[in-house]
């Protein structure tokens, strides 16, 4: 027995911009929702129209020369989901969109917090006009608060969550920020909702999430903010691991090519002597205890070392995991779309964008047994479905849309403003 | 019904990170959650970090911060006794959220299908570090390893040196995110239709989803970034601070640093775009001492409030818990150590109108072993205490 997928019949007006909305949106579409991503012409989603895009062959213009449908960053995050661009400055625009609302289950919105408020489109006013609706409002720091208007990008907010102090080599003052609070603020706002869709049903009314980025990180760091109450000093660890040793990341053959080591028991160091061809080291009291092996440790690296570099990261890798020993090859962008494992389990998803052509992307981590999850259609460009949708959910007839065309309140081409930037602030 | 996972029950089996993070929301939520632990207790029991580095499974950090609103019951499933007892607790849950090496539970004759057999609306999530199937199923892992094959700790660190891994355990953090979602859509799925599912979910594919903007790089240009491209941090008075200015913030950025009666700029954001990091290194010296004559938090005050640019500090872990945003907002909640001692816990990262969260303290291990025997199985007290008697308890 196969179940269908498990929003279907729920519908998203989808406003995330940049990553951790469009993130979480790619949740809800992946997963069956009708997701509409609304923007506007005046102010499309700021990664289709950014500086130093990423475009097919570094070309923006394409056979079509809509570059703002060729963005990458877009692409990615946007697949299964429709597109409505719709001037929400307008009164018009307005109008038309609370009554999109009436036909939501959900709006999703990661503007900086002054932005629905001033558009006149708060959560009470969107849940006038629909009591059973589920506000979320994918917050840097939250709604509230002093600073909840503060401007923040994921690695701002890396940094101010506890993370990046931890994230770094122990002897070097650089920190290293991967804007983990996008993907992590998608995910959790992709749970929140899921949570929030079952409490309505059960209450017949809606709520607004309000979520804060920010927050959704430091648990990330919630074992060394509990320790750091409790009187301990958590350290930076760089490639250490707790409860490991040694662990650490070792050169190969070839031109910045690693494989990264875990030691997690004394039986692993015993495998480990003998994968490297050393069977004396197993009864070396240098290094038979963990302690040891965390004294000697510029020893041992060494001795690692020495052997990885021999050979080439994959062959290190596949020799040690023969034996047990949690090791993998660091692997870059290109080995990581050939890598046999995520090709075998299909995790990659191709398809045919709108004018940016077949690529490939990530998949979803989460297989349902008895519900097929697959790709269905592309991202869209921008204003791809103003008519179909407005047509469909509204009842709009070819003359009407004709004339919020010419109006410019609907259209599938970005208005930039005459210094040819763009307010991307958030 | 004050939360949304208010009258669900379930039962959450194996070690680590994933598992029990998604547990501990769908314990916020309303949530249920018996922990299975094997007699030792759980892993993170013995990793800490400690409270003044002395070990005592009661008193890790990581098991404390991850293991909150929930019950504790120690049950040997290496025991045939054992394992019967599991099966009359997943009798009684609706959902089964579990990590660990693949099969690990069907090893013990507890696998999805043979749970499933007499309980068809179960959803049972498992958590793996390379899913259910694949080359790598088998392959030991942990963070770091994680890391390396997700293609993360390519971009991390200094070109000149090893990569580097990303503090603490975000891929098993965010395994445990995806993990909640997928069972909660699965639930829902499974209350409206009867059909109950095996959520196969992998930490790799999780992470894999995490990149910014390197593998579309690649996809779309051929291009490989390598790692080295971070800015140093600024120092201030007493800490690190550091600017993400974009091109429509540069002049107020300029401002900022320059003061107000610096000669405008009449650079178009165009030219700025193309030029913003000559510009910038122009200025370094004039950012050094402005950054010098602030303590962090006036560095990042001044440039959010005075200038509206993405500004921001190194945060300690003091400095965390001080936060007057996270006061404001109630992030920490304070509970009870089993010491009796009040500590500061992070709580939910989002807030729903209407909802009130329950927080309560991890269990000590086995703690509520009696009481859930009691509620989900008909065991009688003597039956009880022959079964703790033989050590499955």
């Amino acid at each position: 027995m196969t179940a269908p997928l498990p929003l279907v019949g729920i519908r998203v007006l989808d406003m995330g911009q940049f990553w951790a909305g469009p993130n979480a949106g790619r949740h809800w579409a992946d997963a069956g929702a009708d997701v509409i991503k609304v923007e506007s012409c005046r102010r499309p989603d700021p990664l289709r129209i950014q500086a130093r895009g990423i475009y097919p062959d570094h070309d923006p213009g394409g056979p079509k020369g809509d570059h703002w449908n060729r963005s990458g960053m877009v692409n990615e995050r946007n697949r299964n989901k429709r597109s409505l661009a719709i001037d929400l400055t307008s009164p018009r625009g307005r109008e038309i969109f609370l009554q999109l609302v009436s036909h939501a289950d959900v709006v999703s919105q990661n503007y900086s917090s002054r932005v629905m408020p001033s558009l006149g489109l708060g959560y009470d006013t969107l849940s006038e006009v629909n009591p059973r609706l589920i506000m979320i409002s994918l917050m840097s720091q939250g709604l509230t608060g002093p600073e909840s208007d503060y401007v923040s990008y994921g690695q701002n907010l890396e940094q101010l969550s506890g993370i990046s102090y931890f994230s770094g080599y122990p002897d070097d003052e650089e920190s290293v920020a991967l804007a983990l609070p996008d993907p992590l603020g998608g995910a959790s706002a992709a749970l929140a909702v899921a949570a929030g869709l079952r409490h309505r049903d059960a209450t017949g009314r809606g709520l607004h999430i309000d979520l804060s980025q920010r927050e959704t990180a430091s648990l990330v760091v919630g074992d060394a903010l509990v320790a750091h109450s409790l009187g301990g000093h958590p350290a930076r660890l760089g490639n250490h691991e707790p409860g490991a040793n040694p662990s650490d990341c070792y050169p190969t053959r070839g031109e910045d090519r690693w494989v990264a080591i875990s030691i997690r028991s004394d039986d692993d160091w015993a495998r480990l002597c003998e994968a490297i061809d050393q069977p004396e080291l197993m009864t070396d009291s240098r290094y038979v205890s963990i302690v040891g092996r965390r004294r000697h440790r510029a020893e041992l690296d060494a001795l690692i070392g020495r052997w990885t570099s021999q050979l080439d990261h994959q062959t290190a890798m596949e020799r040690l995991q023969r034996l047990g020993i949690a090791a993998a090859a660091v692997l870059n962008p290109r080995e990581l779309f050939r890598d046999k494992h995520l090709r075998q389990r299909g995790f990659w998803e191709s398809t045919t964008d709108y004018s940016a052509g077949e690529q490939e992307y990530t998949g979803r981590p989460m297989r349902l047994s008895q519900t097929p999850y697959g790709g269905r259609t592309p991202t869209p460009g921008l204003g791809q479905h103003n008519r179909e949708i407005l047509g469909e959910l509204l009842g709009m007839e070819d003359t009407e849309l004709d004339a919020l065309e010419a109006e410019s309140v609907i259209g599938t081409e970005p208005i930039l403003s005459a210094s040819g930037g763009m307010a991307v602030a958030r | 019904m004050t939360r949304p996972l208010d009258g669900v029950t379930v039962i959450e089996a194996g070690e680590g990170i994933p598992a029990a993070y998604c547990c501990w929301m769908l314990g916020v939520l309303g949530a249920d959650v018996i922990k299975v632990e094997a007699p030792a207790g759980d892993v993170t029991r013995r990793l800490g970090p400690f409270p003044h580095d002395v070990p005592d499974r009661e008193q890790s950090a990581l098991y404390l911060h991850l293991n909150r609103n929930k019950r504790s019951i120690v049950l040997d499933l290496e025991s045939a006794t054992g394992q019967e007892l599991f099966r009359e607790l997943v009798a009684g849950a609706a959902v089964l959220v579990e990590h660990g090496d693949p099969g690990w539970l069907k090893a013990r004759g507890l696998g999805h299908e043979s749970l499933a057999q007499s309980h068809p609306e179960l959803v049972s999530t498992t958590i793996t570090p390379f899913g259910q199937e694949g080359p790598y199923r088998d392959f030991a892992a942990s963070e770091i390893t994680l890391m390396a094959l997700g293609g993360l700790m390519n971009i991390a660190g200094e070109i000149e040196r090893e990569p580097l891994k990303l503090a603490g355990s975000p891929a098993h953090y965010s395994a445990g995110l995806f993990a909640f979602t997928s069972t909660l859509m699965a639930l829902t799925l499974a209350e409206a239709s009867g059909v109950g599912q095996l959520v196969d979910v992998s930490v790799l594919e999780g992470l894999t989803c995490s990149h910014f903007q390197d593998l579309v790089e690649f996809e779309y240009t051929g291009d490989v970034r390598r790692r080295g491209t971070g800015k140093m941090p600024i120092p201030t008075q007493d800490g690190f601070i550091s600017f993400a200015v974009q091109a429509h913030h540069f002049p107020n950025f300029r401002r900022l640093i320059l003061g107000a009666d610096a000669a405008p700029d009449e650079a178009s954001e165009d030219l700025i775009n193309r030029d913003r990091q000559r510009l910038e290194g122009e200025m370094d010296n004039q950012i050094l001492e402005w950054a010098l004559q602030r303590t962090k938090y006036e560095a990042y005050f001044e440039g959010q409030t005075e200038a509206h640019i993405p500004a921001a500090f190194i945060a300690e872990m003091q400095d965390v818990l001080d936060s007057p945003q996270y006061e404001a907002r109630g992030y920490f909640v304070e509970l009870d150590h089993p010491d009796g001692e009040s500590i500061k816990f992070p709580g939910l990262p989002a807030q729903m109108s209407g909802v009130e969260w329950e927080h309560r303290r991890a269990p000590r291990l086995g703690e509520h072993t009696i009481q859930i025997l009691n509620e989900l199985t008909d065991l009688t007290a003597d039956e009880i205490a022959e079964v703790r008697a033989a050590g499955v308890i």
